[in-house]
């Protein structure tokens, strides 16, 4: 018997679809989350007068808008001190009534501004907003983007002269505005 | 004249210590002959072979024979593909490599093929086999078992299996630079790296705070596939969404009920996140503008950044893709 060896290679074939597709995370809520921790920490830095620290501590938002919802949907069972948050939705201006400790206005309603402040006078209601310029036409506290990051203005004057303090904390992270 | 007489002389001198090594290398090819046997079955065979390549390679002789290693590495990789070619963590595969790398290291041909006569009682008769040592075979069956570990490592690339995929993937650039050893591994380490980072990505992503370490391990391999490649779309793609997921979940997780230092700190660290993601978004939007996830991610980095104008228009860009398609 004669054979002549040959090793017998398979060839094998190198196969990979190994990537994986991450998956998008949808930013539209952590816009209104920000917002809304930012709105919980006035709660914490700014001091209402002591009639104002019984009963519920109502936060009204002024407009149609999904921050109502998130707005809700994050402080629903939060409270500040021994109050409990209660989140309003007012249609407009005129329907802005009783103790109110904090109204938002949205971007869109910005310009029921002056409304709301002959409506509020010599209430103690911190006034917020989300459009440029509002801070010196009256709200309080103004939510603005700078370099692309969402920050608050702070008018002290416009707060303090409703009875309101503001802590230095706040003040220092705030944009100033006179 | 003269030639003839000293080729007479040196074979005279080295008679004894040849015929020792031709002995052990009948066994030798004893063993590959049964290796190869197709009238047994398969397992018996390869289990026979196995056992007479074993005793053979322990004799000193032997164990400096290019040829006999040669064998010994084949026959463990037909163990291999016999008994075990689902076990990814096979330690004969391991060691069919380990013996044909020995081969080539002992091999004095200079990779010229040589050929081997030997004579051995077989299935009742005398055999006369001629076996070829071809360097060229061996690099082969290198190449084989490389693709094996290969294609392991990439199965086994999951949250729980990842470290030995690594291993794998590791064996497979050994095979294939041994076997070739200007191999060019980039299509390979780009296809792998990619591969291995969307798994520490879901590492990551399962528990950002516990797994923390996994986010720069991940970052660092797309970015590793970049310097080997800057237009690798897949790399490009997932870096911006490493990124960008990365600064919405910091906003997610956090606390309605957080300090607002802290919140400050958050934002800007999201904020830096998202600008890092733009660049890498935007190179896989030119790399395939008609990639409708780059276009929402794109929509989401400028969302995040409230750059409105920008956002709505990579939205109004899928809503027209969506239209068309």
């Amino acid at each position: 018997m004669r054979k002549y060896i040959i090793i017998a290679i398979t060839l094998l074939c190198i196969s990979a679809d190994w990537v994986r597709m991450p998956v998008f995370q949808d930013p539209n809520n952590s816009n209104s989350k920000i917002k809304a921790t930012f709105i919980y920490n006035f709660t914490k830095y700014i001091d209402w007068p002591e009639k104002y620290k019984e009963g519920n501590f109502v936060i009204g938002v002024l407009g149609t808008t999904a921050f109502y919802n998130d707005l809700t949907a994050l402080l629903t069972k939060k409270s500040v001190g021994k109050q409990t948050f209660e989140i309003k939705s007012y249609t407009g201006s005129e329907s802005v009534s009783g103790v109110c400790h904090i109204l938002f206005i949205t971007a869109e309603n910005s310009a029921q501004l002056p409304d709301v402040l002959k409506r509020m006078k010599g209430k103690s209601t911190l006034i917020v907003t989300e459009k440029t310029g509002m801070a010196k036409q009256g709200s309080g506290i103004n939510f603005v983007v700078e370099n692309n990051k969402q920050r608050f203005e702070l008018n002290k004057t416009n707060i303090e002269k409703y009875n309101m303090k503001v802590s230095s904390t706040l003040a220092s992270l705030a944009i100033a505005v006179e | 004249m003269k030639n003839k007489i000293h080729i007479v002389f040196l074979s005279v001198s080295l008679t004894i210590c040849v015929n020792v090594v031709f002995a052990q290398r009948d066994s030798v090819a004893k063993a590959i002959v049964l290796a190869q046997d197709q009238n047994i079955a398969a397992e018996v065979r390869v289990k026979k072979a196995l056992e007479i390549i074993d005793n053979s390679i322990t004799h000193a002789q032997s164990v400096k024979d290019p040829f006999a290693w040669y064998v010994r590495g084949y026959i463990y990789k037909e163990w291999y593909k016999t008994f075990e070619p689902q076990n990814k963590k096979s330690k004969t595969r391991l060691e069919a490599m380990v013996f044909l790398k020995k081969a080539l290291e002992l091999d004095t041909s200079h990779g010229k093929s040589f050929s081997v006569t030997s004579n051995f009682h077989y299935s009742g008769q005398i055999a006369t086999v001629t076996l070829d040592f071809d360097p060229k075979t061996i690099r082969q069956i290198l190449k084989y078992l490389g693709a094996t570990f290969y294609n392991d490592a990439g199965s086994l690339l999951d949250p729980d299996n990842y470290p030995a995929a690594i291993e794998n993937y590791e064996k497979f650039k050994e095979c294939m630079l041994i076997a070739e050893p200007n191999y060019n591994l980039k299509a390979r380490e780009i296809e792998f790296k990619n591969a291995l980072a969307t798994v520490y990505e879901k590492i990551f992503r399962s528990d950002i705070k516990m797994q923390s370490q996994f986010f720069g391990m991940t970052e660092n391999l797309y970015r590793q596939v970049l310097a080997l490649d800057t237009n690798n779309w897949g790399a490009n793609y997932n870096l911006a969404m490493l990124y960008y997921n990365y600064g919405v979940d910091l906003i997610n997780n956090m606390n309605v009920t957080d300090d607002i230092v802290v919140v400050d700190n958050i934002t800007d660290e999201s904020t830096a996140l998202f600008k890092k993601a733009l660049p890498f978004a935007l190179k896989a939007n030119a790399l395939k503008p008609d990639r409708r996830e780059v276009l929402v991610c794109l929509m989401g980095i400028y969302f995040s950044l409230y750059e409105w104008d920008k956002s709505d228009e990579y939205k109004a860009k899928i809503a027209l893709l969506d239209k068309e398609k």
